[in-house]
């Protein structure tokens, strides 16, 4: 599946929080239309490597390239009109707003035609939420929260999507249906970056699998060829 | 336990409710004082409440904003109208058509300079990760500058719209109105419906709620969270200008304190009616101004602010978040 050129670079990178360095010199390259997944240890910078593609924290060194455009500590909102979808792992919804107001808030950017055909599509992709529409986002069950999480996050029509954890705290059927709808993602052409504690799940509808380590890369291989590492699998996969 | 606590939530409540039906019942005229100069604390308060709400910090400049909208809002009338001593009054009103003019202006350069002051100042701090406190302080600096920039323009004496006297409403059980109370009262009830209505039902103002919901995911999602603090700054500016400007009329006098002198109840009122919540900040302002008035009744004017911070003290122990507080920020 992999194309010859990357759509999102990071090279070297080096972020952390105030003095506070978390990750080192991260390499990553991610290929259009495919699932990577990081793995690795809590506490090992898994979540801040996301932020700093993301631009919530800008990195201390190195850089990202977008389709080979440098967008290094570019606003996060630019970062957004780019193609860049985030998802944060809580808090990733508007509590305040409706349902349907949380997609309109997904579609800010967007004109009134473009915002009404990808609203369609959205619902199209999680029926679900059809339902919801004018209830309060604070009143969905987690599995909701998190289909409303990608929905808004999708309303810009994302070239790249980054979940932080979207698994958390589901219940197994509801964690089968996010990562199903992931697998729908890839195939709609949006290339996925992925945290997950549910690994093994996580790698099994992965293409890359990436291992992160007191704060570096320490593995990156095909996601089959990590499951199948014994020594990976006893360390972060449960055995 | 909980059914204690809310019997006796409920047992304090009714007793509030029932002193305040019980003083309104016999000094009728003060309710209705209270409900209308309630309705100008709740337009100042509500822009206390969206900057409060959004930004995280309590602008103790709020006032003074308001006191310079006044004085600016003075010195237009007499450069554009200078004959307005001599014009006709507005209908039962003892303010000047002209007055009704000025005052969009007066808001709008209020809302511009608080624009500026957010550029300048507080956009800096919000860089620099500047806790709310040290927000706050430099507010509170901010105001102090601004008092004395007036005093330093306009001097310390008090000053007045032009007006004509007009005599009061009477009504039955002793209510009398004057009109200008009752004009300001009105306005500031539309206002504050507009500004409801921008804030629930327009996409500036649902990206203003999510902004405030979490700033970071507003970003995330592809608003200009930069350009919606200055449409808050902005609105907030317009809104203590025009309860700055109606409270000018309301007591016929413009004073360099008056703002600040006025931030006590704007705050009681925010907190009251849970902060960040635009229908709380109307229904804290409101009750604060009942309240306030009521107690005239019995005690000296002058004790009011102990009044309206013996109120803040039950609602707040009663529910810590104010009473529209629990179901979060609302901005």
């Amino acid at each position: 599946m992999k194309t010859t050129h990357p759509i999102l670079v990071a090279k070297e990178i080096t972020a952390g929080y105030g003095e506070q360095v978390i990750i080192r010199n991260i390499n990553l390259e991610l290929y259009k239309s495919t699932i990577t997944t990081i793995i690795g240890p809590n506490g090992c910078g898994k979540s801040t490597f996301l932020k700093s593609i993301s631009g919530i924290i800008d990195p201390v060194e190195g850089s990202i390239l977008i389709n080979d455009i440098e967008v290094t500590n570019l606003n996060t909102f630019e970062l957004s009109k780019m193609g860049l979808g985030y998802v944060p792992q809580s808090e990733n919804i508007f509590p305040s707003l409706s349902v349907i107001d949380n997609l309109k808030m997904g579609g800010y950017i967007l004109d009134n035609q473009k915002y009404k055909i990808n609203l369609n599509k959205v619902l199209e992709m999680f029926p679900d939420l059809k339902n919801k529409l004018f209830d309060s986002a604070s009143n969905l069950s987690g599995g909701q929260r998190q289909m409303l999480a990608l929905s808004r996050a999708l309303m810009l029509d994302p070239k790249i999507i980054i979940l932080d954890e979207p698994t958390a705290g589901l219940s197994p059927v509801i964690v089968d249906e996010v990562l199903d709808n992931i697998i729908a993602l890839k195939k709609s052409s949006i290339t996925v970056l992925l945290v997950e504690q549910n690994a093994k799940k996580a790698l099994s509808i992965s293409d890359n699998g990436v291992v992160f380590s007191f704060g570096k890369k320490v593995m990156e291989d095909d996601a089959k060829n990590i499951l199948k590492n014994k020594q990976i699998s006893k360390l972060y996969l449960g055995g | 336990m909980k059914k204690f606590d809310l019997l006796l939530d409920n047992k304090i409540l009714s007793l509030i409710i029932i002193v305040i039906c019980l003083a309104s019942f016999l000094k009728p005229w003060l309710l209705i004082n209270g409900i209308l100069i309630g309705s100008l604390y709740s337009l100042g308060s509500i822009g206390l409440s969206l900057i409060y709400g959004n930004l995280k910090f309590a602008n103790m400049a709020h006032g003074d904003f308001m006191t310079l909208s006044s004085y600016i809002a003075l010195t237009l009338m007499m450069f554009l109208f200078p004959n307005s001593e001599n014009s006709t009054s507005v209908g039962p009103f003892t303010f000047k058509y002209e007055l009704l003019m000025v005052m969009p202006l007066a808001a709008i350069i209020i809302g511009l300079m608080a624009v500026i002051l957010d550029k300048l100042i507080f956009k800096k701090l919000r860089k620099l990760n500047a806790t709310s406190a040290a927000i706050a302080l430099c507010s509170l600096g901010l105001a102090v500058s601004i008092r004395g920039f007036i005093q330093f323009i306009w001097g310390t004496d008090s000053a007045s719209f032009p007006r004509e006297s007009k005599l009061f409403w009477d009504l039955p059980f002793r209510i009398k109105i004057p009109p200008d109370m009752f004009f300001c009262s009105v306005v500031a009830v539309i206002i504050a419906i507009i500004f409801y209505l921008v804030l629930f039902k327009t996409t500036l103002g649902k990206a203003i709620r999510a902004t405030s919901d979490n700033p970071d995911l507003a970003r995330i999602t592809g608003i200009n969270t930069d350009r919606i603090i200055l449409y808050i700054w902005f609105i907030g500016g317009i809104l203590a200008a025009t309860a700055g400007i109606l409270i000018s009329v309301q007591q016929a006098l413009i004073t360099p304190v008056m703002g600040w002198k006025i931030l006590i109840p704007l705050f009681a009122a925010v907190i009251v009616g849970g902060i960040g919540n635009p229908i709380g900040a109307l229904i804290g302002g409101i009750l604060i101004g009942i309240t306030g008035e009521l107690a005239t009744g019995w005690i000296n004017p002058s004790y009011k602010p102990a009044v309206y911070f013996f109120v803040l003290l039950i609602v707040l122990l009663l529910r810590p978040n104010g009473i529209l507080g629990n179901k979060g920020r609302q901005f």
